[in-house]
């Protein structure tokens, strides 16, 4: 049992897990669940011809920052009765749900993933004074909850992959994959779906077109922007069992900070 | 009730030590000629310890290894010096000696040092007139007969390796284990003790180095010298201390001795006869002990968090594995899928005639009350759990120390401000919450900038670019990275990083240390769209100081 299908049984409420979204309304409209389904595998592709073998670090981490935030949002929603506020307590203090970071090329930098988190804190705070506290419980999980691995060679990274997408204690496995064939992929996909976990494979530029059973692909490439914070161009090169509703590639860049530095917009 | 006390004195402890390892390690080995021991000091070997050959041959402690080795007979065995390995195995003795008597210790100058923080430096600075054992023998003549008897009984026991002393005082008996002439010596009255102590040494009261040069300079040489004259001049002249030291030695003061508290372990072995040739058969075998050996925790109130199976077989061959978990357990279904890769991973020689389990790092378990919390927290405790299992599998297969959590520091130097520490610690709790709560990083007190500020991917160490600005404070025009031009059409900046001084002098440092030299960052725009962190060093050498440090990828 996943920490998703754990909380669905302690809470009856949450009988539909939110799609991990980007935080972007005119992707995650365009997509049919509304974001990034869980339970399954999404490959995202890198491209920047100067630092091959590169693999996305800011877009991926905002992902599992929403991934992770949606969930406790939903928690938070709830109408918590007396009996299960002990619960409530426990469950945001043991940084649920977990993101394991497989190899050390998809790393993002400490402080920079601890930033996401960070500065939410203030605004929220800034909203919300009553909240404080729950709020800046919350936050750090995501920097506090990560779990980094760090595997030796490709067939240990493989390993590790599927291991942590069978555990019970893992909501979100980013990876940085190597060279991985079609029923690799299918067996991934197989684990994600049986234990309701979630996969963000890291891919090199240059396998974009190998086959893959993948649910959906994502090809990130940097985008000159007139605005001084970084922009980045997607594109959604497949998605599975879905017709995209409106174009399929986008331009996003990081919020101002005004609004919150962890968001991206288009 | 007549009070009496046994010191054993090991003069070579740390050498004998070494002689039996060095045994252990190949038993059909020819014994060395001599063995030294040393240490470095100021990048220099010195030696520690010598053997008495050595010793003879005129090698001291202090002196440079090197100089040693052309002293020192041929075939001379030159090893580490270890104090705090010695010093445990003393502690490990002295455990053993509970056995004659429930009052057993370590000489308490050597516990102190021991039980102290910095107890390597302190242990390779004690003299090592105090590796010893005290072990309290009042009241338990009925039990050992005649204590002469006794005294000649541990000193063969240890096979002449220890001078062995018994006294109606502990001062006197630790004076006579390490300076009376025979290795063994046994005085039954204080009288008798006053007699056999007269002629020792004044360093035997276990006084400092300066106080025995006062005595000297005053002709004052031995105990019975310092016996001839009356206290109060002695305090006038020499303090206190040496009064006190007097006091223990007439036993008109009491000396407290720490028992040595036996370690208690937690094993299950099993000698086979005949000899278990199948593999199924030795597995079957380690699965029966651990089963047995979680049964004994669990009646204990205890679990473990680390396993070591050792399984010998009849080619003299042993294997040890060890099993490092997250998170201590006890519980079967959790030991198994951990175990089981252990037991496959084991290379079998020959027929497997013992097999040995023991649990380490044994921690208490905190019970749980299920019913009050209710069955839901139940659930959720089940994927904490599940979560613990996944760490253990990652430690078994590719190490603790690739298993890692992320913690910021309180650095502005962005290589400094964070480091990977190992997610799976020691813990003191069965639960995962500690496991947790050990990683919470206090967040407050640490600067942390916007992920504007800084990039996702950081080059370590930076790399070295080439660039043109067009002013000394504004961002480069151009820079070329990996051999390629990139020009630069927007860009902000400089955030001045400047060196922690506080970390060392910063004047005696070279100047072209990267890590000390302050920094400019620039956050540039390509045009690309590639946002590149570069930074300008203000190096003494001004022919390379611009490095990229980062990108936003």
């Amino acid at each position: 049992m996943s920490p998703l299908l754990a909380l669905k049984t302690l809470i009856p409420e949450l009988d539909s897990a939110p799609a991990i979204q980007f935080g972007v309304p005119e992707i995650d409209s365009a997509l049919p669940s509304n974001g990034l389904r869980r339970g399954a595998i999404h490959e995202i592709f890198y491209h920047d011809p100067l630092i091959p073998n590169c693999v996305a670090r800011t877009i991926p981490s905002i992902l599992a920052y929403n991934a992770r935030q949606s969930l406790l949002e939903s928690l938070k929603d709830l109408n918590w009765g007396a009996a299960n506020l002990k619960l409530k307590d426990k469950l945001t203090s043991l940084s649920l749900p977990r993101v394991v970071w497989i190899g050390r090329s998809c790393w993002p930098a400490p402080p920079a993933l601890a930033a996401l988190g960070v500065r939410s804190a203030e605004n929220n705070t800034r909203d919300n004074e009553s909240e404080e506290l729950t709020t800046n419980t919350l936050v750090d999980s995501l920097f506090q909850g990560s779990l980094f691995i760090d595997p030796p060679d490709e067939t240990t990274t493989l390993w590790a992959i599927d291991l942590a997408l069978r555990s019970p204690g893992v909501d979100l496995v980013v990876a940085a994959t190597p060279k991985i064939s079609r029923i690799t992929t299918q067996r991934f996909s197989l684990a994600a779906s049986r234990y309701s976990t979630t996969a963000l494979l890291l891919r090199d530029y240059q396998d974009r077109d190998s086959p893959s059973s993948a649910h959906s692909k994502w090809v990130i490439s940097p985008n000159r922007s007139d605005n001084d914070t970084p922009s980045w161009s997607v594109c959604l090169a497949k998605l599975k069992g879905g017709a995209l509703t409106q174009g399929s590639e986008w331009v996003v860049r990081l919020q101002d900070e005004t609004k919150g530095a962890y968001e991206i917009c288009a | 009730m007549c009070l009496s006390f046994m010191c054993i004195y090991f003069p070579e402890w740390a050498i004998d030590v070494t002689k039996r390892k060095l045994l252990l390690k190949d038993p059909k080995a020819h014994p060395p000629s001599a063995i030294l021991l040393t240490h470095r000091i100021a990048n220099q070997a010195v030696v520690a310890r010598a053997c008495k050959v050595s010793r003879g041959l005129g090698v001291k402690s202090g002196m440079a290894a090197s100089l040693a080795r052309a002293i020192a007979p041929k075939g001379a065995i030159f090893e580490p010096f270890d104090p705090i390995q010695d010093a445990s195995a003393l502690s490990t003795l002295a455990s053993w000696c509970l056995r004659f008597s429930p009052i057993v210790g370590l000489d308490n100058d050597l516990r102190r040092a021991l039980s102290s923080e910095k107890n390597d430096k302190e242990l390779l600075n004690l003299d090592p007139k105090y590796y010893g054992i005290t072990i309290d023998l009042t009241g338990t003549e009925r039990l050992h007969g005649d204590p002469k008897k006794l005294s000649i009984y541990f000193h063969s026991l240890f096979k002449g390796t220890g001078r062995v002393a018994i006294a109606p005082t502990i001062a006197g008996a630790w004076a006579l284990s390490r300076y009376h002439s025979k290795a063994h010596c046994y005085c039954e009255s204080l009288e008798e003790l006053k007699l056999l102590v007269n002629d020792l040494p004044a360093r035997s009261l276990r006084i400092g180095p300066e106080l025995e040069s006062k005595l000297s300079e005053a002709g004052i040489y031995t105990v019975g010298d310092l016996e001839r004259i009356s206290r109060s001049v002695l305090s006038q002249r020499f303090g206190k201390p040496l009064l006190y030291r007097l006091a223990l030695l007439n036993g008109t003061m009491l000396e407290p001795i720490i028992t040595a508290s036996p370690k208690e372990r937690f094993v299950t072995r099993r000698i086979f006869e005949p000899p278990l040739s199948s593999r199924k058969s030795i597995v079957l075998a380690i699965e029966r002990l651990t089963s047995s050996l979680l049964d004994l925790l669990k009646q204990r109130g205890l679990s473990a968090l680390r396993f070591t199976i050792t399984v010998k077989d009849t080619e003299e061959n042993t294997t040890v594995k060890d099993l490092s978990l997250a998170s201590a357990a006890n519980d079967k279904t959790r030991i198994t899928p951990v175990i089981v890769p252990v037991i496959e991973s084991i290379v079998f020689c020959g027929e497997a005639y013992e097999i040995a389990i023991e649990a380490l790092d044994t921690v208490l378990v905190s019970p749980s009350q299920a019913s009050f919390s209710g069955d839901k927290l139940r659930d959720h405790e089940a994927v904490n759990r599940a979560f613990n299992d996944l760490l253990n599998s990652f430690s078994l297969r590719i190490g603790r120390e690739r298993i890692l959590r992320a913690a910021l520091t309180t650095s502005y130097i962005p290589e400094r401000s964070y480091r990977y520490d190992s997610a799976i610690t020691k813990l003191n709790s069965s639960e995962l919450q500690t496991n947790e709560a050990s990683h919470q990083y206090n967040l407050e007190n640490i600067p942390v900038a916007s992920v504007k500020e800084r990039p996702t991917l950081i080059l370590t160490p930076p790399e070295p670019i080439t660039s043109i600005a067009m002013l000394p404070d504004k961002p480069p025009s151009w820079i070329s990275w990996r051999g390629e031009r990139l020009n630069i059409v927007s860009g902000f900046g400089p955030e001045r990083i400047a060196p922690e001084w506080w970390r060392g002098n910063l004047s005696e440092q070279n100047a072209l240390d990267l890590k000390l030299a302050e920094r400019d960052y620039f956050t540039l725009q390509d045009t690309q769209g590639r946002w590149l962190w570069v930074f300008r060093a203000n190096l003494n050498d001004t022919s390379q100081n611009w490095f990229i440090h980062g990108v936003w990828t």
